[in-house]
């Protein structure tokens, strides 16, 4: 197979390159996703910019109530993480439900991102945290909402000339909880058939819905998104059986699912209103259980 | 020190069995699902049929070749050969430098922890369990040496 690579030791000349061959060029980090489909002839590009070498764009960290992602970050140092709280539960998830720990020391944020499909995980998950991107070219960046950035199916908002650099979100208010859950045909190792996140935030009562924020890996399309009209139901409510009740229901009207030979539209909808209830409960605990935690 | 020529696309997997004439890490499914290509790069588990050879300027390698060796077994694959873990034999070299891997950090994992440090090598003989018990037979032996 006639394919060039690049492997740049900077950013200056990842970013002069792209300048000239971005437009024939793939960018790959850890290939998890892309390299299969390169082999299937799935992707035909001239040149893989290998940018795994660039470790200033490998970091987590906070900065003035922001948590910051380098897109180089691999899901192992996102799961391993020690820095961001209990909260981040979704996070510290993925290193249960996420491939296998082989596939998450090689697979990276920003290529999970910039996959752009249902079965990336960390889309719904940050679609949950409200992230946005960070696109950086030779000259300049631009930041954008993670959902402006998904397009389609593995197509993004990227230009030829740009790296995903980062992905950046307001760290959780106290009161909050986040986590993440799919459902596949096993334990472990799998495609999501559905995957929601639920960022949830209490008022002191600890009862009613301050703020909440559900994704999952299909809502009206082929793509992830905010379930924003369920959201609505549970907004400022008390969240107890009979609103969980009525937020099943209200997802069941929002859901627009397909079926496909891996599952039908009716178990998706059915396991997804499963995952709501379940979810949001564990929120509930959980917020109960942690206080009133800082941050 | 190895020095070897790739060319653009070329995966890990490729050199070392092709270029380096290291047969331990085998192509199961070429898609990283498998863990039967699995290899230690840089002190992780990575699956090599999905890392690209150019990459690895001054990166350090170990494959199923570096762990013991015919005269002075390494207590992993002791404690295989003693447990009955071994069957065909295909997802083994996997199965080890996971195992290996796993005890490296953690000298005392629990039988779920061996689990999910392997959850990434698929056996279609053994049904795992004999695996999981010669890991934590070695575990024991290590710990005790």
């Amino acid at each position: 197979m006639e394919i060039e690579i690049f492997v740049p030791r900077t950013e200056d000349e990842l970013f002069e390159f792209l300048e000239t061959n971005g437009h024939q060029s793939k960018l790959v980090s850890g290939a998890t996703d892309l390299l299969p489909r390169v082999w299937r002839g799935q992707e035909k590009p001239v040149t893989l910019v290998d940018v795994s070498r660039l470790a200033a764009f490998r970091y987590i960290r906070r900065e003035h109530g922001v948590v910051r992602i380098g897109a180089l970050s691999t899901l192992s140092d996102l799961t391993k993480n020690k820095f961001l709280g209990n909260q981040y539960e979704a996070l510290r998830r993925l290193g249960l439900i996420f491939g296998s720990p082989p596939v998450r020391n090689l697979a990276t944020v920003g290529g999970n991102l910039a996959a752009s499909s249902s079965s990336e995980d960390l889309i719904p998950i940050f679609l949950a945290l409200d992230a946005r991107v960070r696109l950086k070219s030779k000259t300049t960046y631009r930041e954008i909402p993670l959902e402006e950035f998904i397009r389609g199916k593995r197509t993004t908002t990227l230009m030829s000339n740009e790296l995903l650099a980062e992905v950046s979100f307001s760290e959780l208010k106290p009161n909050s909880w986040c986590t993440f859950d799919k459902v596949g045909r096993r334990e472990r190792v799998i495609i999501s058939l559905v995957s929601l996140a639920c960022a949830l935030t209490l008022e002191h009562d600890s009862r009613t819905v301050a703020d909440v924020r559900l994704a999952l890996n299909r809502v009206r399309g082929k793509l992830p998104e905010r379930a924003r009209e369920t959201e609505k139901i549970l907004l400022g409510n008390v969240l107890d059986e009979f609103k969980l009740g009525e937020a099943c229901k209200a997802l069941e009207t929002e859901l627009r699912l397909t079926s496909d030979f891996r599952a039908s539209a009716a178990y998706r909808t059915k396991v997804a209103q499963n995952l709501l209830r379940d979810l949001l409960r564990h929120c509930q605990e959980r917020i109960g259980q942690e206080g009133d935690l800082a941050a | 020190m190895v020095s070897v020529e790739v060319d653009g696309a070329e995966r890990l997997l490729d050199v070392l069995r092709e270029k380096l004439n290291l047969k331990g890490p085998k192509e199961g499914c070429g898609r990283g699902d498998c863990g039967a290509c699995t290899v230690i790069l840089d002190k992780e588990t990575v699956p090599s049929c999905l890392v690209l050879a150019a990459r690895l300027d001054g990166s350090e390698i170990t494959t199923i070749e570096g762990i013991g060796s015919t005269e002075a077994l390494h207590p992993l694959q002791e404690a295989f050969i003693q447990a009955g873990a071994v069957q065909c034999g295909f997802c083994i070299p996997g199965m080890i430098t996971s195992a290996k891997n796993l005890l490296d950090s953690n000298p005392s994992p629990t039988r779920d922890e061996v689990r999910e440090a392997l959850v990434g090598n698929l056996c279609r003989c053994t049904g795992y369990v004999r695996i999981v018990e010669a890991v934590m037979m070695a575990a024991e032996r290590m710990r005790s040496q």
